[in-house]
């Protein structure tokens, strides 16, 4: 069941329904009901797992702060903080090792569990936070239970921190008018996100990715710059449309993304896309390390940006590309941080191209971001790097560009319009007085708005694929 | 409960039942309007489809098949030699179990053949698991033998009745061409109303034989299995029980091709027997002599316009032959 189906549409009706008219006191139990039939509508054998881990960690978090002694705190933390890696690792990096591992293993496939990478980030952090006393252990096994199978975060995230959504769920309550109406809307620019723009481009160019060494080099040149696009409106969308059903069930979820390609540099940038995961990284990777590097200087920071990028990039799962795009990144972050302040003074004294910065810097962002993600993309790190040298190859060939472009009009068309459409989303997002403006308009200006995008998704979107690039991790 | 503190909750209800009336009106709306451009659209295969709808067709000699009735025979030529108006309804890659409800949708509005050439292709015999482009059925599922041959593929309801289903779930594709039937263009290719239903293919010779010879040096079975087979006796039945007179014909195939169908021979004597059972002609064109002229075929399975003048000149003879020998 996925989230662009119609019979998740009618699991949300009813699911929401339910949640609304429940006694306050059962709401919660409501809640943890839908979850789990979502979740078991994928795996009833992996729901199991969730409620294994949940209770576990909950177990966990009581022990530690039951206990006296700083040993056997460390002690249970480090052992639940293992056991959950342990799971994580033995389900998700498995299938990616075992052609590695070879002999009987090979033959033995595990199929990773539906957001087994997002809860387990969940709890972990939520047993590290107990650890460090940032938080209290939560008495309520059902608030546990929802905050590890929360179905809206459950295919793609974002990785909520624990005391934010304790704080919500201390008391479970309908959403307000306002509120729900939000998260109605938030689903509905999040399928167009994803629908109209990300499928159109996925239409065009997934089929090359199976079959990269027969492309032309213009092929490739547009693989390059047409993949974050279709990353960005997949992953921000299915991001929306998680935020927005949390609405409906009076949750409010983090930001995942904040106008990334529109960030003056590759740290901002960092800070702005996926949040939820670089700021966990953030916490409960970097800083630690950094704190521990310290005395080191410069080489304690690279040491530890690489390690935190590194880190991002096998989250996503033990294949060289994946390491190779934490590589890069955390060479470009180490760049970055090593010369800012040296450029930031050098463009001081330069005012006259402070302008050239503010516009080249978001475009030379993308050009480090569409290398970075070929290794994402790419099933191995020298597929990336034949796509790279291909489509650099294709830079002085402007003519076959235009025609591979000219082939794809119609959907790479529709997907243009749909950016246009999507990043006015995203401005009057960043500039609280556009919103302002949209709803002081009359009703049926606003909903003509809706209806627009609804028939839009209705008649350009693709709903063949029914999957989300992230599901996958 | 819905809603909080910045509404009434009479206010609040009046104001989502009014965006929800709205909402499923204009999709409603949009959705009829849409198929109303498909039901009128005049690219190729849609046109042929919405003539048979309308009644249009009704010629006295109809022709039937897949893709390769569609190129290989040629309406001008029977209807020019055997005196009688002809009309060759082939769709593409259509076993019998889809031949057989457009047949039927087909006698529903028009006017029964005298005489049906059902042109049988080594697939006939077997069910399509996935129907070829699904696509060129779906404006015509209130036509209840089209809704009765889909139902095992798709859900039917949905693309029927649930507004903008089939919309969405066919893709750009079927939204353009509505477009282009609202617009009243026509489609780029050759028309086939105006050479009765015949694709004329102006092909040279392609590379999907060596292609398809390259990935199956050993050939391929052709499955013959029970359903496909009591459909194309069925279609044989309907179109007798309409007062037809049936011949199965199989029009010539590039002869290298036919060491590639193991089971040939099988298929072949399949035909033949459902033809005795069902008092008709089979005619095989196997080894007639344009099976060993590549310069007429565009690949192996399908003549070229050449070929099919050829092949077509050919039956109308034949066709004229047994009209004789019947009198």
């Amino acid at each position: 069941m996925t989230f662009e189906s119609l019979a998740f549409a009618a699991f949300l009706a009813a699911a929401a329904s339910m949640f609304w008219f429940a006694p306050a006191r059962l709401k919660g139990h409501v809640l943890l009901g839908a979850s789990y039939a979502f979740y078991a509508t994928w795996s009833l054998r992996y729901a199991v797992l969730l409620a294994v881990v949940t209770v576990m960690t909950y177990v966990a978090a009581l022990q530690i702060e039951r206990s006296e002694a700083v040993a056997v705190k460390r002690g249970v933390m480090a052992t639940a903080v293992v056991a959950l890696a342990a799971v994580l690792c033995l389900f998700k990096y498995f299938d990616d090792l075992r052609q590695w591992l070879g002999g009987p293993w090979s033959a033995l496939r595990i199929i990773a569990p539906l957001g087994l990478s997002y809860y387990i980030f969940k709890l972990i952090g939520y047993i590290v936070d107990v650890y460090w006393e940032k938080l209290p252990a939560e008495r309520s096994l059902l608030t546990v239970a929802n905050y590890a199978a929360f179905f809206p975060q459950m295919v793609c995230g974002p990785i909520q921190r624990a005391d934010d959504f304790f704080t919500q769920t201390r008391r479970y309550s309908n959403p307000s008018v306002d509120g729900a109406s939000s998260g109605l809307r938030l689903i509905l620019f999040g399928l167009f996100k994803k629908l109209v723009v990300a499928d159109q481009v996925g239409m065009v160019i997934d089929p090359w990715f199976g079959q990269l060494h027969q492309l032309m080099p213009a092929q490739l040149l547009l693989l390059l710059y047409l993949f974050p696009i279709q990353l960005y409106a997949d992953f921000s969308g299915i991001t929306d449309i998680a935020i927005g059903i949390g609405r409906l069930f009076g949750v409010e979820s983090p930001p995942n993304f904040d106008g990334p390609f529109f960030a003056p540099n590759i740290a901002d940038f960092w800070r702005r896309w996926h949040m939820s995961l670089s700021s966990w990284l953030r916490d409960y990777v970097f800083t630690p390390v950094r704190h521990a590097l310290r005395a080191r200087g410069n080489a304690g920071l690279v040491v530890s940006l690489m390690i935190a990028m590194v880190a991002i990039g096998l989250w996503h799962g033990a294949r060289s590309s994946y390491l190779a795009f934490g590589l890069i990144n955390g060479v470009y972050m180490s760049v970055s941080a090593l010369t800012l302040t040296k450029r930031n003074r050098w463009f001081k004294a330069h005012t006259a191209l402070s302008a050239i910065r503010q516009f080249g810097a978001p475009l030379l962002l993308f050009h480090l971001i569409a290398v970075a993600e070929a290794f994402f993309r790419a099933q191995t790190a020298a597929d990336a790097s034949f796509t790279l040298a291909g489509g650099v190859s294709a830079i002085l060939r402007p003519a076959s560009v235009v025609s591979v472009l000219s082939a794809h009009r119609l959907r790479l068309g529709i997907a243009a319009l749909g950016v246009v459409v999507m990043e006015a989303g995203h401005l009057a997002r960043r500039r609280p007085v556009i919103t302002a403006w949209f709803f002081e308009q009359p009703s049926w200006m606003r909903w003509s708005a809706y209806y627009g995008i609804s028939l839009a998704i209705v008649l350009f979107g693709v709903f063949t694929r029914q999957t989300f690039i992230y599901q996958q991790f | 409960m819905l809603p909080g503190p910045n509404g009434t909750l009479r206010r609040t209800w009046l104001r989502i039942i009014a965006f929800c009336t709205i909402g499923i009106s204009l999709f409603v709306g949009v959705d009829r309007l849409l198929w109303f451009g498909l039901r009128h659209a005049r690219a190729n295969t849609f046109a042929v489809w919405n003539a048979l709808i309308r009644g249009d067709i009704g010629s006295e000699i109809l022709v039937i098949g897949g893709s390769r009735a569609l190129v290989g025979i040629d309406c001008g030529i029977l209807s020019a030699r055997l005196s009688m108006s002809c009309f060759n309804i082939g769709l593409d890659g259509s076993p019998a179990n889809l031949q057989r409800p457009y047949v039927e949708t087909y006698l529903l509005h028009n006017k029964a053949p005298r005489l049906a050439v059902i042109n049988a292709d080594m697939g006939s015999l077997t069910e399509a698991l996935v129907p070829y482009d699904l696509l060129q059925y779906i404006p015509y599922l209130d036509e209840r033998p089209i809704a009765d041959g889909l139902s095992r593929y798709v859900d039917v309801w949905k693309y029927r009745d649930v507004p903008m289903y089939a919309f969405s779930q066919r893709g750009l594709n079927q939204t353009m061409l509505a477009l282009r039937g609202l617009t009243g263009k026509r489609d780029a290719d050759p028309d086939r109303l105006a050479h009765q239903g015949f694709r004329q293919m102006d092909t040279p010779w392609d590379s999907e034989f060596e292609e398809y010879v390259a990935e199956h040096p050993e050939g391929a079975l052709f499955p013959i299995n029970a359903i496909g087979v009591a459909e194309f006796e069925r279609l044989i039945v309907v179109l007798q029980q309409h007062g037809a007179d049936v011949v199965i014909v199989f029009s010539p195939e590039w002869e290298d091709v036919r060491r590639l169908e193991r089971n040939r021979d099988d298929v072949m004597r399949r035909y033949a027997a459902i033809a005795a059972d069902h008092h008709v002609p089979f005619i095989d064109y196997s080894d007639s002599a344009p099976a060993g002229n590549q310069s007429l075929f565009y690949n192996s399975q399908h003549l070229n316009r050449q070929g099919a003048k050829v092949f077509t000149t050919r039956l109308a003879s034949d066709l004229l032959e047994l009209a004789e020998s019947r009198r």
